[in-house]
C-alpha cells in the first residue's frame, strides 16, 4: 500500500521524530509546528487510528498545578519506523509515497 | 477567566456532548489543553479550530458511510481490505459529487435570481435578459470553473470533471438561447 503525507503531517512526523521516546501535548504540538488546532488534531487522530501513534492520559503524578491531566501522544514502534523509512526516502532525494502496509488510505 | 476564555470552554464542553463517541477522548483532550493556551483569544481560536476538526471528522465518517452505501447500492467491487473502494467506483463517486456540487451551487442562484434582480435594480440597473446572464449565470459559471481548476490542481479531477459537466450544459443551453432569439 502506498501513502503520500501533507506537509503539515511531515511537519508532525517530524516534531516527533525529534525526540522520538517522549511523550507531547498537542498545545505544544502546535507551538512547535506552528499549525492551527483545526489543523493538527485530524492529523494526530489519524497517526493513532493507523496505529502510529500511541496516546496515553498523563497520570496523576505528573506536576500541572493542579491542573486536570493532559492527553499525550508518542509513535508507535511501527510509527517510528515510518517515519524514519519517510525521512530517509526524502534525504534520499525520492518524492514518491512510502509504503505502509497497515494504512488504507492517504493521511492528511 | 476572561469572556473569551469562557466562551471557548463553554464551545467544547458543548462539542463534548455532541462529538461522535469513538472521538470524545480527544474532545476532552482539547478541552484539557485549553488551560495550557497562554491568551484569551488564542484559547477562543484554538477552540474553534477544534470544532472545526471535530466537525471535519462526523463529515468524513458520513462521507464514508454514504460511499458504503452507494458501493453496496450498486454493487461496486470494493478492495481486500473491504474499507477503499476500487478506482471507478472512487471516480465515479467523484464525478456524482461534483455534478451534485455544481447542481446545487445552480439551484441556489436560481432561487437568488429575484434578490440579485432587486439588487441590481437599486442601483438603477433594469432587469433584462442580459443583466440576468450577467448577474447570475456567469458568475456562477465562473465560480464553478474556478473551483474546477483549483479541485484539478489539488488532484481531484474526478471532481472537478463533475463540476464542469453541468457548466458545460448550462452554458451550452445560454449559447445556444442567445444564438436563436
Amino acid at each position: 500500500m502506498k501513502l503520500k503525507l501533507s506537509p503539515q503531517t511531515l511537519l508532525i512526523l517530524e516534531a516527533f521524530l525529534n525526540h522520538p521516546t517522549e511523550w507531547k501535548y498537542g498545545y505544544d504540538l502546535s507551538r512547535t509546528t506552528g499549525l492551527k488546532s483545526g489543523t493538527l488534531y485530524p492529523i494526530l487522530m489519524r497517526l493513532a487510528d493507523r496505529n502510529l501513534l500511541e496516546t496515553e492520559w498523563e497520570t496523576s503524578g505528573t506536576d500541572n498545578a493542579g491542573k486536570p491531566p493532559r492527553h499525550m501522544y508518542r509513535f508507535t514502534s511501527e510509527g517510528l519506523q515510518f517515519a524514519r523509512e519517510r525521512r530517509q526516502s526524502r534525504t534520499s532525494g525520492s518524492t514518491g509515497p512510502v509504503s505502509q502496509p497497515a494504512l488504507s488510505e492517504g493521511l492528511g | 477567566m476572561g469572556l473569551p476564555r469562557n466562551l471557548a470552554e463553554k464551545l467544547l464542553r458543548q462539542l463534548l456532548r455532541f462529538a461522535p463517541e469513538e472521538r470524545r477522548a480527544w474532545v476532552e483532550a482539547m478541552l484539557r489543553e485549553l488551560d495550557f493556551v497562554e491568551t484569551e483569544w488564542a484559547a477562543l481560536f484554538w477552540a474553534l479550530g477544534c470544532t472545526t476538526a471535530i466537525f471535519r471528522e462526523c463529515l468524513r465518517g458520513w462521507g464514508a458511510w454514504l460511499k458504503k452505501q452507494y458501493a453496496e447500492l450498486f454493487g461496486i467491487q470494493r478492495n481486500e481490505e473491504g474499507n477503499k473502494m476500487n478506482s471507478t467506483g472512487k471516480k465515479t463517486v467523484g464525478v456524482l459529487a461534483g455534478m451534485a456540487i455544481a447542481l446545487g451551487l445552480g439551484v441556489g442562484a436560481y432561487l437568488l435570481r429575484n434578490v440579485i434582480a432587486d439588487a441590481l435594480m437599486a442601483v438603477g440597473i433594469q432587469r433584462s435578459m442580459l443583466s440576468h446572464i450577467l448577474s447570475v449565470i456567469v458568475p456562477t459559471e465562473l465560480i464553478v470553473v474556478v473551483a474546477a481548476i483549483l479541485l484539478w490542481r489539488r488532484k481531484r479531477a474526478a471532481v472537478a470533471v463533475g463540476l464542469l459537466v453541468p457548466a458545460v450544459v448550462m452554458g451550452a443551453h445560454v449559447v445556444i438561447f442567445l444564438a436563436t432569439r
